[in-house]
C-alpha cells in the first residue's frame, strides 16, 4: 500500500482521536454541572461525534459508524427536543466513547472495520435510552434490532416534515408535501441500510420473512450510486493527499515518456507499479473514472518504444483531465465547526449554481455531484439547527428538468436570505449575500414574473382552480417584492406583501377577491411594470401611484367593510397615536354605532396583568350591554405592560370612574387617562374646506363665483354705459352748438353767451355724468380684482394637515411614530406657490421618513417677509445626502427661483431645511400711495404707524451728512428716506394744498424707517408678480401689482430700504 | 390527529382565552405558553413537536416579528400571526408576511380582545386548520 494511504489512516487515527477527546472533555463537564455553559457543551459533544461518525463514514466503517449515529441520535434528543440530559445518558455516552475509542484504534491497525457484535451491549442501552426518552415502548426497541428503530424513524420523520409549501405554480416545490418530502437524506439511509446488513443477527425477521429480506436485498441494490455520494475524495484533507500523489504519479509517468525507449521493460514495469498504486488509492478514493484508466492501462502488454510512449502520453493527458475535473473545480470547505456558516456552504452553493447554469445550457447534471454538494449544505445547516435549509437543499435533489432546478434552486436561496436576516455578520464576512442574488435575480426575470401575476389574477377572475391560482398569485408576487427592493422601491415592495396578506386572508375565507383588491392588484401589476420598464430605460419613474395604490391597501379592509376609515374615527376623536395601529375594521364599527348614539368615548389605563381577578372583574365590566370595548393596546412602561382601553358608553366620565373605584378602590391599577370627545363639526370643515390628501394637487377653488360673475355684469354694464355716454359727448359737437348760438344772435356774443352758457352747462354736466360712471366702473373693477386675490389665497394649513397625514403614513411604513408640528399655517398664498410649495415638501419628508433611521419629531414653520415666503423644517433625523434631495427638488426649485439649505444640527441632533420662495404670485395685503407721481404699494404688515408732523419735528443730522430725521412724539428718531429725488430739506414744505406731509414709518425687527409720501389711495388686496427681464435689477422693489384702478403699482421691498438706507447712514 | 399549540402573547388574559378557544378544538391543544419571544424560542428547544404557534407581535423583551425571523430558520411548526396590530393590510401584517408567516389572524378588539371566540373564532379556526389541511 502507498505512502499515501498510510497517510489517510493516521490521519484518520489523528482525527478522531481529538473528536472522541473533544467528546469526552464536554461529557466530563456536564457531569460536574457546569450549568451555565450547558449548552455549549452539548453542542461541542454533538459536533465531536458527529465529526466522528462522519470520518467513519467515509472510510466504509460501518459498524463504528452506525455506533456513532446512535450516540448522535441520543444527543440530538438533547440538544434539540428539550430531553433533559440526566446521568444516565452521560454514562451511557462515556460508555459510547469508551467503545468508539477501541474501535478507532483496532481500525486503525487493521485498515478495516470492527466486528460489531462486541458492541451489542452499547447498542441496547443508546436504543433503550432513545425509545425512553421519545416517549416510546423500550422494549420494541431495545429488541437488539436495530431496523425497526430506525424504520420507525424514517416513517416519523416524513410525517414531522410535511407542510404545504405555496410556491410557483410548475415548480415541483409547490406540490404537495407528499412529493415534496421524499426520503431521509441519502447518505444517511444508505449508511444505515449497510449496518443492517453487516448485522445478520439483529435483523432475525429478514431469515424468516424472504420477501422482506428480498425487499432488503433491493433496496440496497438501488443504493450504491446514493451511496457513493459521500465518497473519501470529498474530504479536503484526503483530497489533498491523493492530489499530491497524483501530481506525483503524472510526473513520473511523464519521466517514463522519456525514459521508455531506452529501457522498454524497466520502464514498462515501473509505469505499470505506479498506475496499481494508484489505481489503488483512486478505488479508496472512490475516483472510479480514475480507477477504469489505469486500470485500462495496466492492461496493456509491453509494447516496442512508439506505441509504450503513445500509451504513456494518452495516460498522462487522461490522468489530466480527470486531475481538472475531480480535483480542481469543486473543492468543498468542510471545516464546519469553526467557519461561519456561509462559509461553509460557499463552495457547495457555487457547485450548485454551476450545475444550473450548465443544465440550462444543455449539459446534463452529474446527479452525485447534486447529491454531495446538498448532502453537504444539508449537513452544514442541520448542524446548526437551520431546518428549513437542509429541507430546501432536498428539493433541489428532486429537480428532474431546468424548470425544477431552477426553482428549487430559488427556494433555497429564500431560505438562504432569511439566515442571512439573522447572521448579518457572517455572511458580509464570508462576502457572499444570498439576498443579493436573489433580488438580482428576481429583478432580472420581473417582466416573466409580472406576467404570471396576470396570469394568476385571470384566473381568479374566471373562478375555479381558486387555490391554485391563489397560491401562484402569493408565489409570483414574493418574487416581485423581492424585485422591488432590489430597485430600492420599498413603498412598492410593501405593497406587494400587503397585497400577498390581503389576498391570503380573502383565501382563507374561500372566497373570491373583491373587485376593490382586484382593483389594487391590477393597478400595481400595471404601475409596476411602467416603474420596471422605465428603470431598464435608465429614466426616473414615476412611483407617485404606487403611494396612493398602498394607501387604498391599507384602507382595503374598511373599503370592504363599507365602514367609516380607521383615519376617519381618528381625526373625529382625536385618538392617542398609540390607537392608531390596533383599530380593526370591528373596532372601527364599534365605534361608528357609539359615535352615532351620541356616547361617551373613555380611555382607561389599567395595570391588570399581573392580577388575574382584577382583570376578570374589569372584563366582565367592559363587557356588559350599556360598556363598549373599542380596543385596545399595550403599553410598555419601564419593565410594566399596561393596557389602555378604549370605551364608549352612556354612562359618562363621572359614573365610568365610580365604577372603576368599585373594583379598584386604591385607583392605582384601574384610572381614566383620558375623555375623547366628538369633533364632528371642526373635520367635516376640514373636509370641506381643507384638502386632505398630500398626493393631490392643492385645489384650484370654486372657480367664478356668483357674486364675481355679478360684479363682472356690473362692470359691463358700467364699461357699456361710459362708452355710449362718451361717444354721445363725441357726437354732439359743442363748437357747432356755439357756432349755431352765434349765429341766431348774429354774431352778438353777448346775446348769444346764455345759449352758449346753456349748451356748455348741459355738455359739461354729460361729461360729469360720465365721469361719475367711470369712478363707479373703477370701484367695481376694484372689488372684483380683490374677490380674484381672494378666490385664488389659501391658508397655509391647507397645505400642513395632509402634510401631517403623509408623516403619519410614511412613519407607519416605518413603524415610527413621528410626529410634525407646524407654526405659520394662518398665513395665505397664492394658490399656485402653494402647489409648488407642497410638491417640494412632499419630496423632502417622503426622503427624510425613508430613512433608516427616520426622524420622530418634525416641526414646520412658514414665515413671510415682504420679499419672499420662508418654510424652515426642523426635525431630529439623521444627516442626509444633500446632493440627492437637489437634484429630486431641481425642478420645483429652478422654476420657482427658490433656494434651499440643509443645516447639520450641532451634536448630531437632527437637520434643519430652509426653503426660501421669491414672493411670485403672493397675495398681499398693501396699502396704496404716490410718491412724484408713481404708485407704490407697502406690504401694510411692514407699516408701523402713519404721521404728519410738525415742521420741527424734521431735523438735518450733520453727523449724517444732512440726512432727515424724524422725531416721534415718544422721543424716538426714525431716519427719513425718500423715494423720489427731492431734497430732503423740502420735506418740511407743506403740499400744494398747505397740508403738512404724510410719512408712513415702516419697521422690521428692530429697524425702523419713515418714507415720506404724497397722497395715501388707500389699503387693498394685490397680487404681486414677480420683476422679469431688466426690472428684476431696480432696487427697493419686491415686484409689481396690478391696482384696482388698473394702474400698476410697484411693491416696495421694505428689508431693501432699510438696508439703503442704513449704507447712507 | 391532535395539532399541539404554543402560545405567544404578553398579556396574561388573552393566553387564558386563547387557551380557552382552542379548548373547543378538538383537532388542537395547547403544549405550551411564552410571554414573549424570547421565551417562545426557548420553549421551541424544550418543548418537542409543536405543531403550531399563535403569536403575538407588540411583546417586550422580544416582539413577534423578531422572533418569527429566527423561528422561521428553526421549526417546522406552522407559524400564525394572532395580534391586534396585524390588521388587513397593515404594515405589520405585510411584515409578517414577508418574514414567513404561514397566516395572519388580527385579534377583533385590540390587545386584550375578550371577544376573541365571538368576533374571530370561526376565522382563526380556519387558518389554523388550513395549515395542516395538506398534511
Amino acid at each position: 500500500m502507498s505512502d499515501e494511504m498510510d497517510e489517510i489512516w493516521a490521519l484518520y487515527l489523528d482525527d478522531g482521536a481529538q473528536s472522541l477527546d473533544q467528546m469526552e472533555n464536554a461529557l466530563l463537564a456536564l457531569q460536574e454541572g457546569d450549568e451555565a455553559s450547558a449548552g455549549e457543551h452539548v453542542s461541542a459533544l454533538f459536533r465531536a461525534v458527529h465529526t466522528f461518525k462522519g470520518n467513519s463514514r467515509v472510510l466504509g466503517l460501518a459498524t463504528v459508524e452506525s455506533r456513532a449515529h446512535l450516540s448522535e441520535d441520543l444527543i440530538g434528543l438533547v440538544r434539540d427536543e428539550g430531553v433533559p440530559l440526566d446521568e444516565e445518558i452521560i454514562d451511557i455516552l462515556l460508555y459510547a466513547g469508551d467503545v468508539l475509542r477501541e474501535m478507532l484504534e483496532q481500525t486503525s491497525a487493521n485498515r478495516a472495520d470492527v466486528d460489531g457484535s462486541s458492541s451489542e451491549e452499547l447498542m441496547d442501552q443508546l436504543r433503550d435510552k432513545i425509545a425512553r426518552c421519545k416517549g416510546e415502548d423500550p422494549a420494541a426497541a431495545a429488541g437488539g434490532d436495530a431496523a425497526p428503530a430506525e424504520a420507525e424513524e424514517a416513517v416519523a420523520e416524513p410525517v414531522a416534515e410535511a407542510e404545504p409549501e405555496t410556491v410557483a405554480e410548475d415548480a415541483p416545490a409547490e406540490e404537495p408535501v407528499a412529493e415534496a418530502e421524499p426520503e431521509e437524506p441519502v447518505a444517511e439511509e444508505a449508511a444505515e441500510t449497510e449496518v443492517a446488513a453487516e448485522e445478520p443477527q439483529a435483523e432475525p425477521e429478514a431469515v424468516d420473512e424472504p420477501e422482506e429480506a428480498a425487499a432488503e436485498a433491493v433496496e440496497e441494490a438501488e443504493m450504491p450510486v446514493q451511496a457513493a455520494s459521500k465518497r473519501l475524495i470529498d474530504d479536503p484533507s484526503y483530497r489533498d493527499i491523493f492530489s499530491g500523489m497524483s501530481e506525483g504519479a503524472i510526473a513520473k509517468f511523464r519521466q517514463f515518456m522519456t525514459d521508455y525507449p531506452g529501457d522498454v521493460s524497466g520502464t514498462y514495469a515501473a509505469a505499470k507499479r505506479e498506475a496499481d498504486n494508484l489505481h489503488h488509492a483512486a478505488g479508496q478514493m472512490g475516483l472510479d473514472e480514475w480507477a477504469e484508466t489505469l486500470s485500462a492501462f495496466m492492461e496493456q502488454p509491453e509494447s516496442n518504444a512508439e506505441t509504450g510512449v503513445e500509451l504513456l502520453a494518452a495516460l498522462v493527458l487522461r490522468l489530466e483531465e480527470l486531475t481538472r475535473l475531480d480535483l480542481t473545480d469543486e473543492v468543498i470547505t468542510e471545516n464546519t465547526s469553526d467557519a461561519t456558516f456561509f462559509e461553509a456552504i460557499k463552495d457547495a452553493l457555487g457547485i450548485l449554481s454551476d450545475i444550473g447554469t450548465n443544465w440550462s445550457v444543455g449539459e446534463e447534471p452529474n446527479p452525485e455531484r447534486v447529491a454531495t454538494a446538498a448532502a453537504h449544505i444539508r449537513e452544514v445547516s442541520d448542524g446548526r439547527g437551520l431546518i428549513r435549509v437542509g429541507d430546501a437543499t432536498k428539493r433541489i435533489e428532486e429537480a428532474t428538468n431546468t424548470k425544477e432546478y431552477r426553482a428549487a434552486e430559488l427556494y433555497l436561496y429564500e431560505e438562504l436570505a432569511a439566515v442571512e436576516g439573522v447572521l448579518k455578520d457572517e455572511a458580509a464576512a464570508s462576502s457572499i449575500s444570498p439576498s443579493e442574488l436573489l433580488r438580482a435575480w428576481c429583478a432580472e426575470h420581473a417582466f416573466d414574473t409580472l406576467a404570471a401575476v396576470d396570469g394568476a389574477l385571470i384566473g381568479l377572475k374566471k373562478g375555479g382552480e381558486v387555490d391554485k391560482h391563489y397560491s401562484a398569485f402569493s408565489r409570483n408576487m414574493r418574487l416581485i417584492f423581492h424585485a422591488c427592493i432590489y430597485h430600492k422601491l420599498d413603498t412598492a415592495g410593501q405593497l406587494a406583501m400587503s397585497l400577498i396578506d390581503l389576498f391570503g386572508r380573502v383565501q382563507t375565507s374561500h372566497s373570491a377577491p373583491d373587485s376593490i383588491l382586484m382593483h389594487i392588484a391590477r393597478g400595481f401589476t400595471d404601475t409596476i411594470e411602467l416603474v420596471f420598464d422605465a428603470l431598464e430605460q435608465g429614466e426616473i419613474p414615476d412611483t407617485e401611484n404606487l403611494d396612493i395604490l398602498f394607501e387604498q391597501a391599507s384602507n382595503a379592509a374598511f373599503a370592504q367593510e363599507g365602514t367609516m376609515t380607521a383615519t376617519a374615527i381618528e381625526r373625529r376623536l382625536r385618538l392617542p397615536d398609540r390607537f392608531h395601529r390596533v383599530l380593526s375594521p370591528e373596532s372601527v364599527r364599534a365605534a361608528s354605532a357609539s359615535i352615532e348614539a351620541s356616547h361617551h368615548f373613555i380611555i382607561i389605563r389599567t395595570d391588570i396583568n399581573s392580577d388575574v381577578e382584577l382583570a376578570e372583574k374589569f372584563l366582565e365590566w367592559i363587557s356588559a350591554p350599556n360598556i363598549h370595548s373599542i380596543t385596545n393596546v399595550t403599553v410598555f412602561r419601564d419593565e410594566e405592560t399596561l393596557f389602555d382601553f378604549l370605551i364608549a358608553s352612556p354612562l359618562d366620565e363621572t359614573e365610568v370612574l365610580s365604577a372603576l373605584t368599585e373594583m379598584d378602590p386604591s385607583g392605582k391599577l384601574l384610572s381614566i387617562d383620558e375623555a375623547l370627545e366628538d369633533h364632528a363639526a371642526e373635520v367635516s370643515e376640514d373636509e370641506g374646506s381643507l384638502a386632505g390628501d398630500v398626493d393631490q394637487p392643492i385645489s384650484q377653488g370654486p372657480g367664478l363665483t356668483s357674486e364675481m360673475l355679478e360684479s363682472i355684469s356690473e362692470v359691463a354694464a358700467s364699461q357699456a354705459m361710459v362708452n355710449h355716454m362718451l361717444s354721445d359727448l363725441a357726437e354732439t359737437g359743442l363748437a357747432e352748438s356755439v357756432e349755431a348760438a352765434l349765429r341766431m344772435a348774429d354774431k352778438d356774443l353777448e346775446g348769444s353767451s346764455s345759449t352758449i352758457r346753456k349748451v356748455v352747462s348741459e355738455f359739461t354736466s354729460r361729461l360729469q355724468e360720465a365721469a361719475q360712471v367711470e369712478a363707479q366702473l373703477v370701484s367695481q373693477m376694484a372689488h372684483l380684482q380683490e374677490q380674484t386675490v381672494a378666490i385664488r389665497s389659501r391658508p397655509l394649513d391647507m397645505l400642513i394637515r395632509p402634510l401631517e397625514a403623509l408623516v403619519g403614513t410614511l412613519s407607519r411604513k416605518n413603524k415610527t411614530e413621528a410626529k410634525m408640528t407646524s407654526a405659520g399655517g394662518q398665513m395665505s398664498i397664492d394658490v399656485t406657490l402653494m402647489e409648488h410649495l407642497r410638491k417640494m415638501l412632499r419630496v423632502l419628508l417622503t426622503e427624510r421618513l425613508s430613512d433608516d433611521k427616520a426622524p420622530q419629531n418634525i416641526h414646520m414653520s412658514f414665515h413671510r417677509d415682504d420679499e419672499r415666503v420662508l418654510v424652515t423644517i426642523e426635525d431630529d433625523g439623521q444627516p442626509m445626502d444633500e446632493a440627492g434631495l437637489r437634484t429630486q427638488l431641481d425642478m420645483h426649485l429652478k422654476s420657482t427661483s427658490s433656494d434651499l439649505r440643509l443645516i447639520e444640527l450641532p451634536g448630531n441632533k437632527g437637520m434643519r431645511f430652509h426653503i426660501s420662495m421669491p414672493l411670485a404670485m403672493v397675495v398681499l395685503e398693501g396699502m396704496v400711495v404716490g410718491i412724484g407721481g408713481i404708485r407704490y404699494v407697502i406690504p401694510v404688515d411692514t407699516i408701523q404707524s402713519i404721521v404728519q408732523p410738525r415742521e420741527s419735528a424734521l431735523r438735518p443730522i450733520s453727523a449724517a451728512n444732512g440726512r432727515m430725521v424724524l422725531r416721534m412724539e415718544d422721543g424716538s428718531m426714525i431716519s427719513v428716506h425718500c423715494m423720489d429725488d427731492r431734497k430732503a430739506t423740502s420735506m418740511r414744505d407743506a403740499d400744494a394744498n398747505g397740508n403738512r406731509r404724510v410719512f408712513v414709518v415702516l419697521g422690521v425687527g428692530d429697524k425702523t424707517l419713515a418714507v415720506p409720501v404724497d397722497e395715501l389711495l388707500g389699503q387693498q388686496l394685490v397680487l404681486l408678480r414677480p420683476l422679469r427681464g431688466v426690472l428684476r435689477q431696480m432696487r427697493n422693489l419686491t415686484g409689481i401689482a396690478l391696482l384696482a384702478g388698473g394702474e400698476v403699482g410697484m411693491v416696495l421691498s421694505t428689508n431693501s430700504l432699510m438696508s439703503d438706507a442704513v449704507e447712507a447712514a | 390527529m391532535t395539532h399541539n399549540v404554543m402560545i405567544v402573547d404578553d398579556a396574561a388574559m388573552m393566553r387564558l382565552y386563547i387557551a380557552s378557544f382552542i379548548k373547543t378544538l378538538p383537532d388542537f391543544k395547547v403544549a405550551a405558553q411564552a410571554s414573549n419571544g424570547q421565551e417562545a424560542l426557548d420553549k421551541l428547544s424544550e418543548v418537542p413537536n409543536i405543531d403550531l404557534i399563535l403569536l403575538d407581535i407588540e411583546m417586550p423583551v422580544m416582539d413577534g416579528l423578531e422572533f418569527l425571523r429566527h423561528a422561521k430558520l428553526k421549526t417546522r411548526a406552522k407559524i400564525v400571526m394572532l395580534s391586534s396590530v396585524a390588521v388587513s393590510g397593515s404594515a405589520h401584517a405585510a411584515k409578517a408576511r414577508e418574514l414567513g408567516a404561514d397566516g395572519v389572524v388580527a385579534k377583533p378588539s385590540g390587545t386584550v380582545s375578550h371577544d376573541l371566540e365571538e368576533k374571530a373564532g370561526d376565522e382563526l379556526a380556519r387558518v389554523m386548520r388550513e395549515q395542516f389541511a395538506n398534511a
